[in-house]
């Protein structure tokens, strides 16, 4: 069982990865191609991405858009990123985008939104790399924990 | 009944202005009086320095018990949040103007570090801003309009003065008495006459053709081709391409209501734009504009050819206005003109 949750640890922090990459690409490609206002953007993201990583834009910019900072109502959902399995590594990235979100012309957004999705991209294939080396051997280790605790058991 | 009305749409336009601040700054809008918020023109915030009302022309800071109220690069932030939706990438048109107009119409003028692109110059990040409160008031150039409207009908007109004396707040009640008894169709690049970002106009333009955003140079072949007004008003010709298509719309036949900055007739001279406008005859009529105290004051001029020169004659109607009362003074007075 421990094995098996470590792993699916892994693979929601895997999920939550690529859902937050895909919703800041699509968040930069409509800022810079078509200066979409961000409440227009946010209203495409269930399209793109899992609906988690929607709740959490779309809490933002509802605290935002009543004149508190883009980054300061990040913050204040961060809980809802760690609950998605995120570690506070990939938080701070999201973060630091979250920090130029609306705030200023659209090439400087996109030049930092870029840079937050390269950084989450490494981390997914870092995790990538942990997965496949690691998550074997946690299921084997969990099976085999697993059996021996059954049979003391017994 | 009517002053009642004006005195309701003033707070009204007060209240939607100080909406834009964050709460801490609202509080403050709203410690000082009623006839203050009635008279107040424009909400100025710079970062570290006390938050001021421009109220008649001058500055008056808010106090606390605790002393000014001193305004934060965050509440900056916040009231440019709130105005542009978190979305100031979509504004990028008008940030390169260096403002930003808000829901109601109020402009917001932003200063601080600009930032050069390849489509110009923009405010990147600003350190101060100035919300100008818009105003309706409605009645207040009805008396104007009867000295302007002459036998031939109204003759193409430029509203001067100073900034921040109120030429827009006129040229809206202008259009919307005009609407009337013309055809008129109203050029608001700005979104500031009408009021309007998303659809309802804030302000009452009567029967006015209202077409929002875009250049004047592209926005009036267009209305003159689309709507056939027999006027069309628009705010500040200032760019060549301005000049050409207002000069090929005065070949239609189609009349003019502008409004530009100056003090005197003398400030359209130092001004190429304005000079050959003037040169080129397109206006018949200026009203001057300015401000006695808490009261404007204007005159009308009106062209007159001699010697195959243009002579601005001032046409011994003089008006006070204060908040759509009006009296009638006389004085005569020759100006020389371009």
């Amino acid at each position: 069982m421990m094995g098996i949750s470590l792993s699916s640890d892994l693979r929601r922090r895997s999920q939550a990865l690529k859902a937050h990459i895909s919703a800041l690409q699509l968040i930069r490609t409509e800022i810079l191609y078509k200066n979409t206002p961000l409440e227009m953007i946010l209203a495409m993201l269930s399209d793109a991405c899992g609906a988690q990583a929607v709740q959490f834009y779309q809490k933002t910019f509802a605290m935002a858009a009543q004149g508190m900072a883009f980054s300061t109502a990040a913050e204040r959902h961060c809980q809802m990123l760690k609950k998605e399995g995120l570690t506070a590594e990939d938080i701070d990235v999201i973060r630091g985008a979250c920090q130029v979100l609306g705030r200023y012309d659209s090439a400087s957004q996109s030049e930092r939104l870029q840079n937050a999705v390269r950084l989450l991209e490494g981390n997914l294939d870092e995790l990538k790399g942990v997965l496949h080396a690691k998550g074997r051997i946690y299921r084997a280790v969990g099976a085999t924990v697993g059996i021996v605790l059954a049979l003391i058991v017994l | 009944m009517m002053q009642t009305k004006n005195k309701k749409e003033a707070m009204k336009s007060y209240i939607t202005a100080a909406d834009l601040l964050p709460e801490r700054l609202w509080w403050g809008a709203f410690s000082v009086s009623e006839e203050i918020r009635l008279q107040t023109e424009e909400f100025r915030l710079r970062t570290g320095q006390p938050m001021e009302l421009t109220v008649n022309g001058r500055a008056c800071p808010v106090l606390t018990d605790k002393g000014p109220l001193l305004v934060t690069q965050e509440d900056i932030e916040a009231v440019l949040a709130k105005a542009s939706r978190c979305s100031m990438h979509s504004r990028e048109e008008e940030l390169r103007q260096g403002y930003l107009t808000a829901a109601g119409g109020h402009r917001i003028g932003l200063c601080g570090r600009a930032a050069q692109h390849a489509d110009g110059l923009l405010v990147a990040e600003p350190s101060s801003i100035n919300i100008r409160i818009a105003r309706q008031i409605l009645g207040l150039g009805d008396r104007l309009l009867e000295a302007l409207n002459g036998p031939g009908g109204f003759a193409s007109t430029l509203l001067l003065a100073p900034p921040g004396t109120g030429k827009t707040t006129l040229l809206r009640d202008l259009c919307r008495g005009l609407s009337n008894g013309y055809r008129v169709s109203v050029v608001d690049s700005r979104y500031e006459l009408s009021g309007c970002l998303s659809g309802t106009a804030r302000f009452d333009l009567g029967r006015c053709d209202i077409m929002q955003g875009g250049e004047k140079s592209a926005v009036i072949p267009m209305l003159l081709r689309a709507m056939s007004p027999e006027i069309l008003a628009l705010d500040e010709i200032t760019a060549e391409e301005d000049l050409a298509a207002v000069c090929a719309g005065s070949y239609t036949g189609c009349s003019f209501l502008a409004t530009a900055h100056g003090r005197c007739l003398d400030d359209l001279e130092q001004r190429p734009v304005y000079r050959r406008m003037m040169d080129m005859g397109i206006f018949r009529r200026i009203v001057l504009l300015e401000r006695q105290g808490q009261f404007r004051a204007c005159r009308i001029y009106e062209r007159r050819e001699q010697d195959d020169k243009n002579h601005w004659i001032d046409h011994d109607r003089h008006f006070l206005l204060n908040d759509g009362h009006l009296a009638e003074q006389r004085s005569a007075q020759t100006q020389p003109g371009a």
